[in-house]
Order: structure tokens, then sequence, then C-alpha cells
């Protein structure tokens, strides 16, 4: 089960101590759990890739730059998870900016690429999970968000709250909605497949 | 689609893992700028940590009511065993100091100022039964740990003996103008109190002619037992006084005979005496009265 446990406990105490083998510990233990978090948000593995590196060092940092008594961090993992929610937050922000100044040639020509690495990284999983891919990508973000953390990562609905902020009541109702959405985008999928 | 296959469809998105080089690149880029700032001489976790965090652990459980009845219990059931031993106990044990201690707690939660006189008398024979075990106990103690011991029991034995004398005084000083009731109680006190000096004196007179020793130890036993021959002897010569007091100025008739204390302060002194190692006071003039009372 994904409840947090003693030995999450002492990493994050050992963290805390800016303890350079507990940061590999983390690491180890987060690297492909956060990977897949920003992988289904990102539209490539290079992407992904960046923010999940970037997700470390950023917790490094906060590491360095509070002082061990005034850090705060009952939860490395929903720490992990909230660092890299907002640098995918950030990525977004940058490429609108970005785009606004970008002309619409050099647009259309981003667009094969990106869509050439999405598909790349997605010859390393199965057909099924290319289809479930495709139907989370339709999602609004915050139905794949709670979608990936509760039935991907297997999060408690509390550590789900902590990640997003929000109310254990408010997560529950979310997840509700999200699967109702994510059932009708199965349905959709499959009578499209059948036709 | 049911809603539990489309969790069994979302759990294969689990196979979605990063490059394994990238993984191993990324570890070994993040780890060697960890390794270059982290600036903590010892980044271990101490005893302290620990038991923070195990406490941390389950401090929801801990606050289970159930939880906190069995914690309840067992701090009680603990108390009560602690407190079993410390009342065994003999001076130079470890609990013995708090076994004094709950003699102490005894007697200030005491209102009554005769039972309070009657729980110092009791205290008293406790202090004389652990002389008699420090003496009979055949274990490792060396001599002078044992001298010690009896030191200690003996020093206690005569405060608490002083208390009791000091008690006896006041009653004699406030028996003139008491009433009959009040009188009639000095009077059963008295008797109570001087009952339980003589069978006092007697024991420690055995104790003494236990302790017959070449031992620099043993003759300090000695000098200190005679000490507190000559507090009950002291003390039952105040009772006695006391008892004297009470029958010249009673009027109210209480057909009491009062028994003749079968270990005068005279003859306590004089065996003490007898033995050779310490001076000990004259005895008074005053005696018990083998009178009734009131007449």
């Amino acid at each position: 089960m994904s409840s947090l446990n003693f030995h999450d406990k002492i990493l994050a105490e050992r963290i805390k101590k800016q303890d350079p083998e507990a940061i590999g510990a983390v690491y180890d233990r987060y690297v492909t759990p956060i990977y897949r978090f920003v992988y289904l948000k990102l539209p490539s593995r290079q992407d992904a890739e960046d923010i999940t590196s970037e997700t470390f060092l950023r917790l490094w940092q906060y590491i360095q730059r509070t002082k061990e008594e005034e850090t705060e961090i009952e939860n490395v993992r929903a720490l992990l998870y909230q660092i890299a929610r907002n640098l995918v937050v950030d990525f977004y922000r940058q490429r609108a900016r970005a785009e606004e100044v970008m002309d619409d040639e050099e647009k259309f020509a981003q667009i094969p690429d990106v869509r050439q690495q999405s598909f790349l990284s997605e010859l390393d999983v199965d057909l099924a999970t290319q289809d479930i891919q495709r139907i989370l990508r339709q999602m609004k973000d915050e139905y794949r968000e709670v979608i990936t953390l509760k039935y991907i990562e297997q999060l408690s609905t509390k550590e789900i709250a902590d990640i997003l902020g929000k109310s254990k009541g408010a997560v529950r109702v979310l997840l509700t909605r999200a699967l109702k959405v994510a059932r009708q985008l199965i349905e959709d999928h499959s009578s499209h497949a059948t036709n | 689609m049911p809603r539990t296959d489309i969790a069994k469809q979302l759990k294969s998105l689990r196979s979605i893992a990063p490059q394994a080089e990238w993984q191993a690149a990324t570890r070994a880029t993040l780890l060697a700028r960890v390794q270059q700032e982290a600036q903590v001489a010892s980044p271990r976790l101490g005893t302290l940590d620990y038991l923070r965090l195990t406490f941390g652990a389950f401090r929801h459980q801990m606050l289970q009511p159930v939880v906190v009845m069995f914690i309840v219990f067992g701090t009680f059931l603990g108390s009560s065993v602690l407190v079993n031993a410390a009342f065994y106990s003999l001076p130079g044990a470890p609990l013995y100091r708090m076994k004094l201690a709950l003699e102490q707690t005894h007697l200030a939660i005491t209102s009554d100022e005769d039972r309070q006189v009657e729980l110092k008398i009791e205290f008293a024979r406790k202090r004389v039964d652990e002389l008699e075990q420090i003496t009979y106990a055949v274990d490792e103690t060396s001599s002078p740990a044992r001298a010690k011991n009896v030191q200690l029991a003996v020093s206690e034995l005569k405060r608490t003996i002083g208390d009791v004398q000091r008690h006896v005084d006041k009653l004699a000083s406030q028996t003139p103008s008491a009433t009959s009731a009040d009188r009639e109680k000095t009077l059963r006190v008295a008797l109570t109190i001087r009952s339980q000096a003589d069978e006092l004196a007697k024991k420690l007179e055995q104790k003494n002619a236990l302790t017959i020793s070449n031992q620099p130890e043993e003759k300090e036993v000695e000098a200190s037992i005679a000490e507190a021959q000559q507090a009950v002897a002291a003390t039952t010569e105040a009772v006695n006084h006391l008892l004297a007091v009470t029958a010249t100025s009673s009027d109210s008739g209480v057909p009491v005979d009062l028994p003749t204390s079968t270990s005068t302060p005279t003859e306590t002194a004089s065996s003490t005496a007898g033995e050779g190692s310490v001076q000990t006071q004259t005895a008074p003039a005053t005696t018990a009265p083998a009178v009734p009372v009131g007449q």
C-alpha cells in the first residue's frame, strides 16, 4: 500500500540533515514514479526526463535553503510531487510565452517534432497502455493528475490531498468526476475503434 | 466498462519507466552536486532522532482509547510493583529512599495528630526490623557498607522517635487544661506509645547483644544502637511523665489500670551502659504510676 511508513520518515529526517546517501536513497525510491507522473503530463520523454532531474535538484536546493530545524518535511514523496507539479506548470507557462513570440511558421515546424518524440516514447510501452495513455492525455489536467496519483501511483487520498493542496473530500469528488470522464472517453474510443 | 476494469487498465501504465542509462547518469550528476555542497559534518541520525520518529510514527495509535487505557493500566501496575518493591527494601537498597519518602507522604496526608504518632511508631518498628534483617543477612555486603546501612536505619529511627517524644511532650503540656474526653484520649495514646516503646527497647537490646565484635565498624553500629536505645528511653520517660500528669489532673474517673513499663528508662540505660560503650543519661525520677487513673 502507499501509506507513509517508518522508512519514509527516517529518509525525511536524514535528508533534513543533508545526508548525501539519503538523497541517493530518495532518488532511487521515487525517480520512476515522479518520471511517470510528469511523463503523462508532458508532450515528450525528453521533457519528462528534464523535469524529473530538475525535481530532485529542486529538492536538494530546498533542503539547503532552509535550516534543519526550520525544514518541515513530513512526507518526502508528497514534496517531490509538489515540486514536479510546479515545474510542469512552469514548463507550460514558459512554452506559452515562447509561442507568443514565435511566428506561425516556427510553430508549425515544431509540431511534428513534438509528435515524433511523443510517438517514439510510446514505443516503449505496449499497445494497451498506449490507448490508455492517449485517453489520459485527452483529459483535463486535474482529472489526469488525480487518476494518475490514485490508480497508477496508488497513493492514499490523504497524500493526494497533500500534493494537490485540496481537502480529502475534494479529492474524492474530483476522482469520481475524473473516472466518469475516463469511462466516457474509453467508451467513445471503443466505439470508434469498432467502427 | 466497469470501474474495476478502468483501474486495472490504468495500473498497466506502471510499466512506464525512465531509461536505465538516463536514470544512472542523472543519479551520478545529482549525487556529485550533493556531495560537493553538503556541509554537515555528521548527518547520521542520533538516538533522540529515532525516539522522536518512533513516537511520531505511532502517535496516532498511541492516542487510541484502548491503547491509552493499556498505558494507564501499565503505569498503575508498574507503580504498584515499584511501591511494593520499595516497601520491602532495606537500607542501602536503591529503593530505600523511596520507601522513606512514601512514609513521609503517608504522614503528610494524615491529618489526625494521634494517628500520625501511631504511624511514626510503626515506622520506628520498621527501622528496628530493618536493623535485624541487616544483621542476619548473609550476603556480600562489606562490613563498612553494612555499618553505613545500620547508621542510616538508626538515624531514621532516632528521628522518628524524637518526633514521637515531642508529640508526647506537647500532649503533657496540654493535659492540665484538657477536657476529660481529651485526657482519656491522651491516656490511651500514651499507653499505646509506652507499650510500643517497651517493645522497641527490648528489640534494640537484643540487637545490641548480637553485635559484639572487635571490628571497628561493629563498634560504631553498637554505639548507634545505644543512641537509639537512649532515644527510646527518653520517649518512655516522656510517656511516663504524661501518664503521671494525666493521672493527677484527671477528674473523669476513667477506670484504667496503668500497666507498669516492662522496660523502664533506668533499666534500658543501665543495660546499655553495661556494654561499656556509651555513657547513657541518668534515668529520671519519674516512673510509670502503678495506680488507676482518676483516683
